[in-house]
């Protein structure tokens, strides 16, 4: 028989004792730790064809996309370490093998050195850049006290830091087009995602609203050039993929299709942080019941302000990544038809095919495109509802009938296609997904004619969506069903 | 088997260090000098007093009053300034409490003149606050008494999103009347549905808040509320902020006049210290209106079976059949269950992931998500159904559960608050009809878990569940998996805590069951499982509660707050989140203090658990050397 348990007390201090005599050595072990403890390591499952680098990055990427990375902590910058440490040993050990230093043994990995390994390598580099943004602002938060001097002091030091890691990233990227010029897709593909990624942590984070565009590079240039290189891109890879038709959809294709979601996702980042500069500090304090709070908390830029002129470019710039997304979707859904036998509409909340990276595409793609739409149609609706409900709905418009109805016309056409495809994304077991379609419903009716058929039948529909969001979240949406009932 | 409270609810979470920081700093003011000119000179009419002084008089659920406007606008907006601009403040969380506290300056009373110097009008607006006219005005709406000229105290909290302090009633030393003066934006009026709002309970008696709030103030800016402490009764929390808004706020207490001073009462302070929260905790009241009552029933086993149980259950023993029909088959591997019973007699505690079998999982799952999804949790007691009941007092716990028993005669008397008396009428004629179902007072799952005339497939099943639990068969995988007898088993309940609503505050528990029942072979510990059933997502950072936090304490201690200075990582045993199917199996002796922390507004779903607990026997050797 089992000797008698001491007690969870007894044991605890049994265990601090031993742990303390033995200087931590015994500490490894438990099954009642939340998360095992690994000593730094990772275990990740492992299960295609593709190479393990390749797919520990593609896992830390869907992470990212699925937004469980928030989730993760810590975990995903020891995962960007590793994959930054294994790039290195492939590299050293390809090395050593070219000036025969190692010898390759029968049991030995293979090793695969390619355009592959550098984009990674690159990718990784620059994701660590943001890491490093985010310790510094956590480093804030618990600490400050701290004088001016020293505060800018830091924060150049920051700067250069991030500035260092993404010199790094492109460095890598330079070596890997030089020795792997076949691979310039993939390599095509990190590229821009890189200095997609730079634009914000490198220059955007450290400007203040008096900042002047003579400290910086023209930041209208470097977004133009991210859309042209996209497009050059999607050139260059729509000719290898109509030359490999037959093909099967395989791993370099998911890799592919992983690098370009990535690169759509960060630019619409980038529109949004220029879009928003400066709004920040106030963001928070702002009811999404209140619309007049959100107009007043728009910041006004100066002339020499770096942001100045590419604010006003924001509405191309989002048609166009409205564009290159559907163009995405197109892909999917040609993917789809061609080399899967998953009803990929139907599929998407079956949690069987909750992985898979088709349907994880799918998904962020149509909330991109109904996020996108949905801002489109903001700017129409709102000066259209500010027109006909504004201070002066007593008298005449200012504008003439045809403009206001193009603009109404507009509206609906973008709220519409907002709906379409924030309706893909509604998930059965998640009510925020069904509040966001009666937002937007209640938004479109707030365009059509006052009391109209049209307007009553969104209001009802959003009503009982609603109702049933706020019964499953125990009234979190009460104020904006109490809203849409008293107006 | 009795439960003691470590801490008195009560404790303001305003008070740390006061202690430290008694000696009042009576030289830099001269608190009778009028400052009364910084404040809304209209309080101090006669018309505005008596107006006052009669609403407090007919205020419910106890005296208490607000002030609109209390203080010069400008003189409030620097102060705010000067407090976002020249304090820091850090997180605090406990069992009872999420807030953002100013270290050093969370008392004023403790600084030094050099450190004042950066606050002049935080400086002014507590002298205005604590000026003779204020104070004789505050004495004469409340009707409460004397206030001390010299003993003040204020301090300062920020309330973020999420922050929240549970119900206790402020009771400490010679407070007499309590104060919060709010300073959110001034220039956006809070609203409702950011939550943050100061919630005043009735009591059923003296130490027995009710579970749902009677009345509410919402913090505006320069709005005053305040209240008489009263032990036993001034119960209040503060709701959790539900948005993204900065919820500043002024704490303070007016005293009972001291020693030497003018309205000093002899004995009147020791009176009113006698009744501390802690002490009104403790009493035999308090224990009437405990629910879930701690129950033990004595588990009948045959000769037989006591024999089997006092050799060890053998692997061929157990009924693997039935138990598979739980438990996951790769738990119930001779193997991988000889490993685990090593595991827990080494550490007194294991956790099991995946518990029950996929199959049982994946339908349990479902029920509990459709029933979140579609059915509106019940907020308030009223609104609990057959065969829920919902746990008490809410100055130590607030939850709903089952038991398998019928409704406690205490707690379907209760007058419950939002309720009229027809309501009360037919709620207790339905409990009655409904509670007619289970055959006597002894729990019964499986009746519930079988009952054609009751039809939520969701507590059925998870009566189900508890039935299992309570069966000789589970009995026996429990001592092979522990080598401990399970002798008397406590209540097993099935919990779901609420969003925005419920915890356990954190407790210990008497385990001298070897003396008392003078019988060495009983373990002087309660083994303690705990099956968490929480399928909604998004709990592993801890940010939305809900999770289960097991501290060592020594017993010996007997300071309240003992836990809170035990803030080393060593003293913390065990932090588990919420998740879904992880059974975690423990040995809980007198000295672990433990609580689930509060479910926050925010989170996805409630936790939902089983739990149940055991006096167990042990006839194998004690560790000589760890009895030492």
């Amino acid at each position: 028989m089992a000797k008698r348990p001491l007690g969870l007390g007894k044991a605890h201090e049994k265990k601090n004792k031993k742990k303390k005599t033995s200087n931590g050595e015994d500490s490894k072990h438990s099954s009642k730790e939340q998360t095992p403890q690994n000593d730094g390591q990772l275990m990740i499952k492992l299960n295609s064809d593709m190479n393990e680098l390749a797919q520990l990055w593609v896992n830390y990427v869907k992470k990212k996309i699925a937004n469980e990375t928030q989730e993760e902590g810590d975990q995903n910058e020891l995962v960007l370490n590793g994959i930054i440490h294994e790039c290195d040993r492939i590299l050293r050990k390809s090395h050593n093998l070219k000036e025969n230093k190692d010898s390759v043994k029968d049991d030995e990995e293979s090793i695969i050195v390619d355009g592959q390994l550098y984009a990674i390598y690159g990718l990784a580099l620059a994701e660590l850049a943001y890491f490093q943004s985010q310790g510094e602002d956590d480093d804030e938060e618990e600490e400050k006290e701290f004088d001016e001097e020293e505060e800018k002091k830091k924060n150049s030091e920051h700067a250069a830091k991030i500035s260092e890691f993404f010199t790094e990233a492109l460095d890598r990227i330079e070596t890997g087009f030089d020795k792997f010029p076949k691979d310039r897709i993939t390599l095509n593909w990190a590229k821009i995602q890189i200095l997609a990624n730079r634009i914000p942590l490198q220059y955007i984070s450290s400007m203040t609203l008096t900042s002047n565009k003579k400290k910086y590079p023209d930041i209208e240039k470097l977004v133009d050039e991210l859309f042209s290189s996209y497009q050059d891109n999607m050139k260059l890879a729509s000719n290898l993929s109509s030359k490999n038709a037959g093909d099967e959809y395989n791993d370099y294709g998911v890799f592919f299709d992983y690098q370009q979601y990535l690169v759509l996702d960060t630019i619409d980042d980038l529109l949004d942080m220029i879009e928003n500069f400066g709004m920040n500090d106030d963001l928070n304090e702002i009811d999404s019941d209140n619309e007049d709070e959100i107009e007043t908390s728009n910041i006004e830029l100066t002339k020499k302000h770096p942001l100045f002129v590419v604010r006003d470019c924001i509405p191309s710039y989002e048609d166009n990544l409205i564009e290159k997304c559907e163009n995405f979707l197109e892909h999917l859904q040609a993917l789809d038809k061609s080399k899967f036998k998953i009803d990929i509409e139907n599929s998407c909340q079956n949690s069987e095919y909750k992985h898979n990276s088709l349907v994880i595409f799918y998904l962020q793609i149509n909330k991109k495109l109904g996020e996108l739409y949905l801002r489109k149609a903001d700017g129409s609706g709102k000066a259209y509802t500010d027109i006909v409900y504004g201070d002066d709905q007593d008298s005449e418009p200012s504008v003439p009938k045809k403009e206001l109805q193009k603009l109404q016309k507009e509206a609906i056409a973008n709220y519409k296609k907002a709906i379409e495809h924030i309706k893909k994304i509604e998930d059965p077991e998640d009510p925020q997904t069904w509040v966001n379609i009666a937002e937007a419903e209640i938004s479109l009716g707030n365009i059509y004619d006052l009391d109209s058929k049209d307007q009553e039948t969104l209001y009802q529909k959003a009503e009982k969506r609603l109702k049933k969001a706020n019964k499953a979240t125990n009234g979190k949406y009460d104020h904006i069903l109490k809203n849409l009932l008293d107006g | 088997m009795s439960e003691s409270l470590k801490r008195p609810a009560g404790e303001s979470i305003a008070t740390k260090g006061t202690n430290k920081k008694a000696s009042l700093d009576y030289k830099t003011i001269d608190l009778d000098e009028d400052y009364s000119k910084c404040l809304n000179r209209e309080v101090f009419t006669t018309e505005y007093k008596q107006a006052l002084q009669e609403k407090i008089a007919d205020a419910t659920p106890y005296k208490w009053g607000s002030i609109n406007q209390l203080v010069d606008e400008s003189l409030l907006r620097n102060v705010r300034d000067e407090i976002l601009r020249e304090i820091h403040f850090t997180k605090k969380e406990t069992d009872i409490y999420k807030v953002f506290q100013s270290g050093d300056l969370n008392n004023l009373n403790g600084l030094d003149s050099e450190e004042l110097s950066k606050l002049p009008n935080l400086l002014k607006l507590r002298n205005a606050l604590y000026c003779r006219e204020f104070r004789e005005m505050i004495s004469y709406v409340t009707q409460a008494g004397a206030i001390s000229s010299h003993k003040y105290d204020m301090s300062l909290n920020i309330y973020h999103k999420s922050c929240h302090l549970l119900t206790h009633d402020d009771v400490i030393g010679s407070r007499r009347v309590s104060f919060i003066l709010y300073l959110p934006d001034p220039d956006r009026p809070w609203k409702d549905h950011y939550g943050g709002c100061l919630r005043l309970f009735g009591s059923h008696e003296a130490n027995i808040p009710k579970s749902d709030f009677a009345k509410k103030f919402m913090p505006q800016f320069n709005d005053y509320a305040f209240f008489e402490v009263k032990p036993g009764y001034s119960f209040h929390d503060v709701e959790e902020v539900k948005a993204d808004k900065q919820r500043i706020s002024i704490q303070g207490w007016f005293h009972i006049p001291q020693v030497d001073e003018e309205g000093y009462i002899e004995g009147e302070l020791q009176k009113f210290e006698q009744q501390s929260s802690l002490e009104g905790l403790e009493s035999s009241v308090v224990d009437k209106f405990d629910f879930p009552k701690l129950l033990t029933d004595k588990i009948s086993y045959t000769a037989d079976q006591q024999q089997k149980f006092q050799q060890g259950i053998r692997f061929e023993d157990l009924d693997l059949e039935y138990l598979g029909k739980f438990i996951n088959p790769e738990l119930l591997n001779k193997e991988n269950l000889a490993a685990h019973c090593s595991e827990f007699c080494s550490d007194s505690m294991i956790t099991l992931q995946e518990f029950l079998s996929p199959e049982y999982s994946e339908t349990l799952s479902k029920l509990i998500k459709q029933t979140e999804l579609e059915t509106e949790v019940p907020k308030l007691s009223k609104d609990v159904g057959f065969p829920w009941k919902v746990a008490m007092p809410s100055v130590k716990r607030r939850f709903l559960y089952v038991d398998g028993r019928k409704l406690e005669p205490e707690l379907l008397g209760l007058s419950l608050e939002h309720e009229s008396d027809a309501e009360k009428t037919s709620r207790i004629s339905a409990r009655e009809a409904l509670d007619a179902q289970l055959p006597n007072d002894q729990p019964d799952f499986l009746t519930m878990a079988n009952s054609e005339s009751y039809q939520d497939s969701t507590t059925k099943k998870l009566c189900e569940l508890a039935g299992f639990f309570d069966s000789l068969q589970f009995k026996q995988y429990l001592n092979a998996l522990t080598s401990l007898i399970p002798q008397s088993a406590q209540k097993i309940l099935i919990r779901r805590f609420r969003p925005g609503s419920d915890f356990t505050l954190a407790t210990t528990q008497q385990t001298d069951f070897a003396e008392t029942s003078g019988d060495s072979t009983m373990v002087d510990a309660v083994l303690e499982g705990t099956l968490c059933l929480t399928p909604s997502k998004l709990w592993k950072s801890g940010e939305f509660g809900g999770y289960e936090l097991c501290m060592n304490v020594d017993s010996e201690d007997n300071d309240p707050a003992v836990y809170r200075n035990a803030s080393s990582e060593e003293d913390i045993i065990m932090n588990r989140q919420a998740d879904w199917n992880s059974f975690t199996l423990m040995l809980k002796d007198s000295s672990i203090l433990k609580f689930v922390k509060y479910v926050s507004y925010s989170a996805q779903g409630s936790r939902w658990d089983i739990n149940c607990q055991w006096q167990a026997q042990s006839f194998a050797e004690s560790d000589s050397e760890e009895e030492e």
